[in-house]
């Protein structure tokens, strides 16, 4: 008996062990807040720009900082500048810095290993290397070849072959020029232009355009084009009696192009196809969430296949999808496979597919373009909003995507942009995105 | 009698076995497994207008704040893009006056006051949803507390067509209050760290739990809108969405303070709640979802696990019941073995609702501290799960029959409205903050 109540207690003693560092976690609480999270923190693109300025500007006023001598390698290019090294002692460290009021200008193979402050403009010779953060006021020239951590100004212009370790920021407007390479964020206030071949990670303006030179650059930067090329309907537009007598009349043996047809016909204007298949819902012709089409329902190109009407704006397709060129998707549409399209495609949604979206030469989508895999925008195509891959994107020649500042293209592995594309809003690709006349592997 | 308590016994070890694959798949993945884009990237860049709706039952201890946080959202607020539609459901306090100040002051606040409320956030959010403008419907808890950028982040995965719904994060910010919020803390570590995202990674359907998420408005029509008769209209709305082929993004990073239950009897009402409203769904839903023509047998088979893990403490309490059993009349000694196997598997992989080893990923993900030393505490939290699920299966059971009735034409008092218990919020919490407060964890979340 004795020996069970021993094996008991041993029991229950080895059960308590595990509770031991739990109870002095609850007796003397060293982890007892939440997670952190900065409620007010809100998104920023430029924010490591504007962190490093907020940063310096109270590491000058701290009592701390002095003034200290300038280093020999310095003097070189400071001399006759208003200009001074001070340090200040902030949570990075003692960190020195120099401050010029004056405009700069770094002669070739100049090394710079402080942090320059600079109230006027800078510009750099060929082969400088400033291995500190640059924050100026005015505008930054950084010649060829230069060697930079990260710089901050009004307009920057960023000459060929130079590399970047860190992130750009300009006020306003940011050139990039042929076989220069940043490797974290490029942003600007106004417009970013990435002229050559040249290689970024993300990119964010209110406009981004890609070209062989600065001329053709600022020619794409000076067009008024945006993406939304879809027609719209009349704002005046009622559903008469006839017309709903048509959807009634058609719905079940017909498609929605069909369907806008003989209503452009009986009304003599356009009705967006979204437009008609929304007052077939409410209408009631629409019974159930996910509707299987018939065949006569379906667009012409999606015969063969398995479609559904996942809603009454969205059309669901089971396999892979070929759509011929000059070809109309009524509405939003969902692939489960690839997609591959012939020129002039027009979409009045979005396009979604669980493999590769491969979208022909002129194509004109509404909304989004977003794949599982790999995404290939045809040229001279308009996308309304995002275009969004989890595998790579490549964007052909003379593309636009976004409008008015939003919109992007996003990827999980790389983007490449042909010369001519224009952004509006941001590109980010988790391995790089880069910028040349042709697609690897085209032409 | 022997032969049908051990076959008893295997199908509760394998139902435990194919719950802990489960599991560990979402541990790899969300250790070494590849890792879905976080839609982040495009936050700010794509801004379709937003309807905010935002149900309240006697919140004057928090309505103040949400409203607050919600109109400084960084949002553009141009031409009706943001909305707010903040609804007085029915309060007997200051709740409704809160929101008429807020009305008065921004534009882009509506006030909607409804006499007879109180009878479920379903039937509150079919009011709200109804009003709505816009073109996506978010949904926050009177006591929630979303970051300024939270709106931003969580409308990035609408920009694919095919996402209907859409789930943030939700974080304890009374962790240090009790024993239960600081066991709650860590459930929500592993349950969203790990089993939200690692669902969204493996295309499977990470959960819209209620609040801090929401729904395109086109799809909540299409699919019928809110349902009532549900006590877990998030479980339902998530369910059916994914029945019908809408996916579900979750953004990790749209984080959201909120008030945990403080008490062993606060949670024993709210987890009573979404267990009856969960099982409700796995009555109603797991036919159409079994037979829905859309899904892959992975989502099928995750749609069912996802719907019947509160039904896994029953079958915990049914193996333990049979293992005395054999214990006492067996004669096979590997039926043993069975049942020292289930209660490792089961307390391992659905001890706590965010199980053993997913808490313990989570922490590690979260980078977090000491806190994990009270895992092994969770172990009360399971055994208390085992006698609330229970009661919870009884009680959905009871509500369905009625439903079934009332569909059949029989007469019933309530009609069929289901009573809703609310979780009280304090409006304040052990570090002294305003706080953000209840919804849904998600059940398997």
């Amino acid at each position: 008996m004795f020996n069970y109540l021993l094996l008991l207690a041993g029991f229950f003693l080895l059960v308590a062990v595990c509770f031991v560092p739990g109870f002095i976690e609850l007796r003397w609480p060293k982890d007892a807040g939440p997670i952190h999270i900065d409620l007010d923190r809100d998104i920023d693109e430029r924010y490591f720009s504007r962190a490093f300025k907020s940063y310096v500007a109270e590491g000058l006023r701290s009592p701390d900082v002095k003034q200290v001598p300038s280093k020999p390698e310095d003097s070189r290019w400071m001399h006759g500048l208003q200009a001074q090294a001070v340090q200040t002692a902030m949570h990075r460290g003692p960190e020195s810095f120099v401050l010029s009021v004056n405009d700069v200008q770094l002669p070739a193979v100049t090394e710079c290993r402080q942090g320059l402050l600079v109230s006027g403009t800078l510009t750099t010779g060929p082969s400088c290397r400033l291995s500190q953060e640059v924050q100026v006021k005015g505008d930054c020239t950084i010649g060829k070849s230069n060697q930079v951590l990260c710089v901050a100004g009004n307009n920057i212009d960023i000459g060929p072959l130079t590399k970047v370790a860190g992130w750009v920021d300009a006020g306003r407007n940011l050139i990039v020029r042929d076989g220069s390479e940043i490797s974290s964020r490029a942003t600007a206030g106004e417009s970013l232009a990435a002229v050559g071949t040249v290689t970024f990670k993300s990119l964010a303006a209110p406009i981004i355009v890609t070209a062989p030179d600065q001329q053709e650059a600022e020619r794409l930067l000076g067009e008024r084009e945006t993406s939304e090329a879809m027609p719209q309907a009349s704002p005046d537009f009622r559903w008469s009696r006839a017309l709903d007598q048509i959807i009634i009349n058609r719905f079940d043996n017909s498609s929605v192009i069909e369907i806008g047809e003989e209503i452009r016909m009986a009304s003599g204007r356009f009705v967006p196809y979204r437009s008609i298949l929304a007052r077939a819902n409410a209408l009631g012709l629409i019974a159930k969430p996910l509707l299987a089409l018939k065949d006569e329902q379906k667009p012409s190109f999606m015969r063969s296949l398995k479609v559904w009407l996942q809603a009454p704006e969205m059309l669901r397709v089971k396999g892979d999808l070929s759509i011929p060129e000059n070809s109309v998707v009524p509405c939003d549409l969902y692939v489960v496979g690839d997609v591959k399209t012939g020129k002039s495609l027009e979409v009045e949604g979005s396009v979604s597919a669980q493999g590769t979206v491969k979208l022909g030469d002129d194509a004109r989508v509404k909304g989004s373009v977003v794949a599982e895999h790999d995404i290939e925008i045809g040229a001279g195509s308009r996308i309304g909003q995002c275009v969004d891959a989890n595998g790579s994107i490549v964007v052909h020649s003379r593309t636009l995507i976004g409008s008015t500042g939003l919109g992007g293209v996003a990827s999980r592995e790389t983007i490449f942009l042909s010369h001519g594309v224009k952004i509006f809003g941001k590109a980010y690709a988790e391995a790089g995105i880069r910028v040349g006349p042709q697609a690897p592997g085209t032409g | 009698m022997m032969n049908v308590v051990g076959l008893a016994m295997f199908l509760i070890f394998a139902v435990m076995s194919v719950y802990t694959i489960r599991h560990y798949l979402f541990y790899w993945n969300r250790m070494f497994g590849r890792q879905k884009r976080p839609p982040e990237d495009l936050a700010g860049y794509y801004l379709p207008s937003v309807s905010i709706v935002v149900p309240m039952h006697n919140e004057e201890a928090v309505a103040t704040n949400i409203l607050h946080r919600l109109t400084v959202m960084d949002y553009p607020k141009d031409e009706g893009r943001y909305e707010i539609i903040a609804i007085d459901d029915g309060s007997t306090d200051e709740t409704g006056k809160i929101i008429d100040q807020f009305a008065a002051s921004h534009a882009f606040v509506r006030a909607v006051h409804r006499d007879r409320g109180g009878s479920g956030k379903a039937d509150a959010l079919m009011v709200g949803s109804a009003m709505a403008n816009n073109e996506i419907i978010l949904v926050f808890d009177a006591d929630y507390q979303p970051t300024k950028a939270a709106v931003k982040r969580l409308v990035v995965p609408f920009c694919d067509p095919q996402v209907g719904l859409v789930m943030g994060r939700v974080i304890p910010i009374n962790t240090d209050q009790s024993l239960m919020t600081r066991l709650l803390d860590l459930e929500r570590t592993g349950g969203y760290q790990v089993s939200q995202q690692a669902r969204y990674n493996l295309n499977l359907s990470p959960q819209y739990g209620g609040t801090v998420g929401g729904v395109r408005k086109q799809v909540l029509e299409a699919l019928g809108g809110w349902d009532y008769r549900k006590l877990a209209e998030d479980t339902d709305m998530t369910i059916r969405g994914f029945i019908n082929g809408w996916k579900t993004g979750y953004v990790n990073i749209a984080e959201c303070y909120e008030e945990s239950v403080p008490s062993w009897k606060e949670r024993r009402f709210q987890l009573t709640r979404w267990a009856t409203g969960h099982n409700q769904c796995l009555l109603a839903h797991s036919m159409p979802l079994v037979k829905s023509p859309v899904l892959t047998v992975t989502q099928k088979i995750d749609g069912i696990l996802m719907l019947g893990v509160y039904m896994v403490p029953i079958l915990m309490l049914v193996g333990l019941l049979l293992s005395i059993f054999i214990y006492l009349f067996g004669t096979y000694w590997w039926w043993m073995l069975f049942a020292m196997l289930l209660f490792t598997l089961a307390y391992n992989n659905v001890g706590n609702f965010a199980c053993f080893n997913e808490v313990g990923v989570g922490a590690v993900l979260d980078k977090r501290g000491r806190v994990i030393w009270l895992l092994p505490w969770s172990l009360f939290n399971f055994f208390a799960n085992i006698w609330l699920c229970t009661g919870a299966f009884i009680k959905s059971l009871i509500i369905h029959g009625h439903h079934s009735a009332y569909d059949a034409g029989v007469e019933t008092s309530e009609g069929d409205r289901i009573k809703w218990n609310k979780t009280q919020r304090k409006g304040e919490n052990g570090n002294g903050r305003a706080n953000g407060g209840s919804g849904k964890e998600g059940s398997d979340v």
